[in-house]
């Protein structure tokens, strides 16, 4: 569904006139997906898996992906621009939740269904996102929590 | 026989009222035998970024529990460059994805099984979890020793970060019985008061 929605006229187009000239598209499980490019000045390149992301992910100036936890923070923590698209097939997908609050405190974009992409508003509204950068949490916050509940002085060994 | 079952009840609402009752230690100096249940996937390396800030001389010997089929979490240890165990145990997995319901009950006695037989040997001062459902017969063999007066047993389970608006099964199974209840989200930290907040992967909001 996300594969179809992000490789329709409307979203190259889209994509074409942002001036991105490559898109990679991890397909998971599944057919290798038959994409044409129309034409179109944009290279595309799929995968089914590799085994990190992580050097696409630097690479890249946008990143669409579903609400995986993992994807997500990987992507807010290198400070990308993100939109989640919630997979609809998926039923009570607790991983929506974080992205949800992710989207509610601007570090992200969120699409409540792949449909949506169908439509070039949707596109265009993404012309205007510009993501408040995720900083991360206080790394010792747990820490401190449990050395005071067991009793352990919260002062730092020398 | 039935004066040890009073006494058994007895001891149990004491334990229980203990850990209701949230009164923090007053002071500790000897370190704590550390168990941890790596819970595989999201929930391991959660876990891995959780430890990483404890001091090793308080938390020490560190002894992790580890399903019999995962076999992606100890490299997830390596990978991160964190602190190794000092042990480490297999437990067989209470339930595979897609497991039927009828199988899984056999397969959970048969984790419980080996949970007593693990923790006995163990014996640990604190016991650190989150999720999913492998840290549950450990969690649930840790307080029933812990009611027998086998080991301390403290029991400290953190909510994966994740969780925003809801709990984890495994989490509103163990919500009441544990010492420490861990969330990541004020959110949810309000919908259940028993839980503690941290601010570990989700900065708290300036207000």
């Amino acid at each position: 569904m996300l594969i179809e929605a992000i490789t329709s006229k409307v979203a190259l187009d889209w994509m074409v006139s942002r001036g991105y000239k490559s898109l990679k598209i991890q397909y998971g499980k599944g057919k290798e997906p038959r994409i044409e490019s129309n034409g179109l000045p944009i290279a595309i390149e799929v995968y089914d898996f590799l085994p990190s992301l992580d050097a696409d992910m630097r690479k890249a100036d946008l990143i669409i992906s579903h609400a995986g936890a993992g994807t997500v923070m990987e992507a807010l923590r290198l400070q990308k621009k993100l939109i989640v698209v919630i997979n609809t097939m998926l039923m009570n997908n607790h991983q929506e939740e974080l992205a949800g609050a992710m989207a509610e405190r601007g570090h992200l974009l969120m699409v409540e269904k792949p449909e949506k992409l169908d439509d070039n508003l949707t596109w265009v509204s993404f012309n205007d996102f510009e993501p408040i950068v995720y900083e991360g949490g206080d790394e010792d916050s747990f820490a401190i929590l449990l050395d005071s509940h067991l009793g352990f002085s919260s002062k730092k060994a020398d | 026989m039935l004066a040890l079952i009073l006494l058994l009840i007895v001891r149990a609402i004491y334990v229980i009222r203990g850990i209701r009752s949230e009164k923090p230690d007053l002071a500790r100096r000897d370190p704590v035998k550390t168990l941890v249940v790596l819970g595989s996937g999201g929930h391991t390396t959660e876990m891995i970024q959780l430890l990483q800030q404890l001091k090793h001389e308080s938390y020490t010997p560190l002894v992790f529990v580890v399903a019999d089929t995962d076999i992606t979490s100890m490299r997830r240890v390596e990978a991160f460059g964190a602190r190794q165990p000092d042990s480490i145990y297999r437990i067989p997995r209470s339930r595979e994805v897609g497991q039927s319901y009828l199988s899984s009950i056999v397969t959970t006695l048969w984790s419980f099984l080996h949970a007593f037989g693990i923790v006995l040997r163990i014996r640990p001062n604190v016991l650190l979890c989150n999720g999913p459902g492998t840290c549950l017969p450990i969690a649930i063999v840790t307080l029933a020793y812990r009611i027998l007066g086998l080991c301390e047993g403290r029991i400290i389970f953190v909510e994966s970060f994740c969780r925003v608006q809801s709990l984890s099964l495994t989490g509103k199974l163990l919500y009441h019985v544990v010492d420490l209840f861990v969330v990541h989200w004020e959110s949810l930290q309000t919908k259940f008061p028993r839980s503690k907040v941290v601010s570990t992967f989700v900065p708290h909001r300036k207000t």
